[in-house]
C-alpha cells in the first residue's frame, strides 16, 4: 500500500484542522476576555498531526464601559472563581446579599473567600485588586492567579494549576476586549485552504501514478 | 463541518451587536436613556484526537454566543429646559413613579407634567412618588435635596410658599440588571436588589436640578466605531464560511 496518499491526507486533514481553528478565533473577536488560539504542526511517522500551540497572551483592548463592577486584567493573570474555574472577563455584579459574583452567579474569590459589600455601598478596586467599599472600608483583595496548562472549557472559564505571584493589574469600570488578530487569522485562512489545496494534488498525482501502473501490468 | 457552524455563530454575534447599535443610535435623543453594551462569550471546547507525545491535543472551540447585555449608567449630558416639572437627578438613582395599575417603576426621566388635578406625573401619566399635588396657579420649586414647593400668588398679590414634602427617589445594589420595561421606565428585579427609597442626596443617591433634563448618554461617534467593527466581524466569518466551502469542494473534486 502506498503511504504517500496518507501523508497528503494527514496534511489536507492538519489543514481543515487549522480553519476550525480560525473559525473559533474569529467568532470569538467579539468575546469579552478571549484569547486567540495558537495550532501547531507536528511531524509523526511521516504523517502530519495538528497540536495545541498555546493560547496569545498579550493583553486584548481595554474597553471603558464605567460599571463599577466591572474589571479588567493587564498582563498575565486570571480571576479566581468559586466554582473552581478561572476567567479573565471581568463582566461582574452584586448579587441581592451583596456579593460579587459573575453574571451567572457564581462568587468572585478575594484573597479571602468571596468579596461582600455593604447594601447600598460603592466599591473601588484599586490596580493591585484591593477592594474598598464606600462605608466598610477595606473589604477585601481579589485573587488574581498565573495559570499553568490554562485550558478554555466555554462560557469564558478556563481551567488550570493557578500559581500565586500574579503581577497583573486590574483595571476598574472596564472589560479586556478580545485579543484575536483579525488580519492573522485572515492570512491563517488563506494558508489553510492553499495548504488543503496542495494536498488534493498530491493524493491526486498518486492516484494518477497508481492508474497508470494499473494499466502497464494490464 | 463545525467550522461552518462556528463561523455562523460568528456572524450571528455580530448581528447581535449591529441590533444593539440601532437602538443605542435610535435613542441617542432620548431623555435619560442608558445606552446597552452587549457581552460576548465562547462556547464549548471539543477535544481532538489524543494527547502527543511532545505536547496537549487540540481543543477546537465551536464559536460565540450572546451572554448578556450590560446597561452603561454613565450620566448623560445636562439638557436646560424653561419648563417647572422638568429636572434631573446629578448622581446615581432613580425617580420612582407608579402606574395606574399601582406598579413601580424607576425612571432618569425627569420629563414631568401636572395632570388636571394638579399631580406630578410623567408624560404618560404615572404619578411621582410619594404623590405631589401642586395647587392650582402655583409655581413648583424643586431644591438640590428634593424639598418640594409651591409658590402661589394670593388675591391681594402676595406670594406665600406652601411645602408640598420631599421628592422620592430609590437606589439599586446593582441597577444593570434592572429590566427595561420601554417608555423610559425600569422594572426592580431579583438580581438588581431590593430599592433603597430614599430622599435625593442621601444614601448615594444623586441631587435634583429643576428646569433640567438628563439626555441620553450615547455617543454617537463610539457606536459608529463599534458598527464598523461589527460589521468587519461579519465578513470575516462568512469568508471563513467561504474558505470552508472552497475546502470541502476540493475534497469532493478528488474522486474524478
Amino acid at each position: 500500500m502506498s503511504t504517500d496518499i496518507y501523508a497528503a491526507y494527514s496534511g489536507a486533514l492538519a489543514a481543515w484542522r487549522n480553519l476550525e481553528m480560525v473559525s473559533g478565533n474569529i467568532a470569538n473577536a467579539n468575546t469579552t476576555g478571549f484569547r486567540e488560539q495558537r495550532m501547531r504542526f507536528e511531524d509523526t511517522l511521516g504523517a502530519v498531526q495538528a497540536t495545541q500551540g498555546g493560547y496569545k497572551s498579550t493583553d486584548g483592548p481595554l474597553v471603558t464601559d464605567n460599571v463599577d463592577t466591572h474589571f479588567a486584567i493587564r498582563g498575565d493573570g486570571f480571576f479566581a472563581l468559586g466554582d473552581g474555574t478561572f476567567t479573565r472577563d471581568g463582566t461582574f455584579r452584586l448579587d441581592p446579599d451583596g456579593r460579587l459574583t459573575t453574571k451567572d452567579g457564581a462568587p468572585v474569590l478575594g484573597e479571602g473567600g468571596a468579596i461582600t459589600v455593604e447594601r447600598g455601598e460603592r466599591l473601588t478596586v484599586g490596580t493591585d485588586g484591593t477592594v474598598t467599599g464606600s462605608a466598610s472600608g477595606d473589604i477585601g483583595k481579589l485573587r488574581l492567579v498565573t495559570l499553568a496548562g490554562a485550558t478554555p472549557v466555554g462560557e469564558n472559564r478556563w481551567t488550570g494549576a493557578p500559581g500565586a505571584g500574579s503581577v497583573a493589574t486590574v483595571v476598574q469600570g472596564a472589560l479586556e476586549g478580545s485579543n484575536v488578530d483579525p488580519m492573522r487569522c485572515m492570512v491563517e485562512l488563506v494558508e489553510a485552504s492553499r495548504a488543503f489545496e496542495a494536498q488534493q494534488k498530491v493524493m491526486q498525482s498518486s492516484d494518477e501514478a497508481r492508474s497508470r501502473l494499473n494499466q502497464m501490468q494490464g | 463541518m463545525r467550522a461552518l457552524y462556528t463561523a455562523a455563530s460568528g456572524m450571528a454575534a455580530n448581528q447581535v451587536k449591529i441590533e444593539n447599535i440601532a437602538n443605542n443610535i435610535a435613542n441617542n435623543g432620548t431623555t435619560g436613556f442608558k445606552k446597552v453594551r452587549e457581552n460576548f462569550e465562547d462556547l464549548v471546547y471539543q477535544q481532538l484526537g489524543s494527547r502527543s507525545a511532545s505536547g496537549d491535543a487540540m481543543q477546537v472551540g465551536s464559536g460565540t454566543r450572546l451572554a448578556g447585555l450590560s446597561r452603561d449608567f454613565k450620566a448623560g449630558d445636562v439638557l436646560q429646559s424653561s419648563s417647572q416639572t422638568d429636572m434631573m437627578l446629578t448622581g446615581p438613582g432613580f425617580f420612582v413613579v407608579e402606574a395606574p395599575s399601582g406598579e413601580t417603576y424607576y425612571t432618569r426621566d425627569g420629563n414631568f407634567r401636572t395632570d388636571l388635578e394638579g399631580n406630578l406625573t410623567t408624560q404618560l401619566g404615572y404619578r411621582v412618588a410619594p404623590g405631589v399635588q401642586v395647587p392650582a396657579g402655583g409655581t413648583l420649586v424643586v431644591t438640590a435635596d428634593g424639598s418640594l414647593s409651591a409658590n402661589v400668588v394670593g388675591s391681594d398679590g402676595s406670594v406665600t410658599s406652601v411645602s408640598l414634602g420631599s421628592l422620592e427617589v430609590a437606589t439599586f445594589q446593582n441597577p444593570e440588571a434592572l429590566e427595561a420595561n420601554g417608555g423610559n421606565l425600569f422594572r426592580a428585579t431579583d438580581a438588581a436588589g431590593e430599592a433603597t427609597r430614599t430622599t435625593p442626596g442621601q444614601d448615594g443617591a444623586g441631587q435634583v436640578q429643576q428646569y433640567a433634563l438628563e439626555g441620553s448618554n450615547v455617543d454617537v461617534a463610539e457606536e459608529l466605531i463599534s458598527m464598523i467593527t461589527a460589521q468587519r466581524g461579519y465578513e470575516l466569518s462568512s469568508k471563513v464560511i467561504q474558505a470552508a466551502d472552497e475546502m470541502l469542494q476540493t475534497a469532493a473534486g478528488l474522486r474524478r
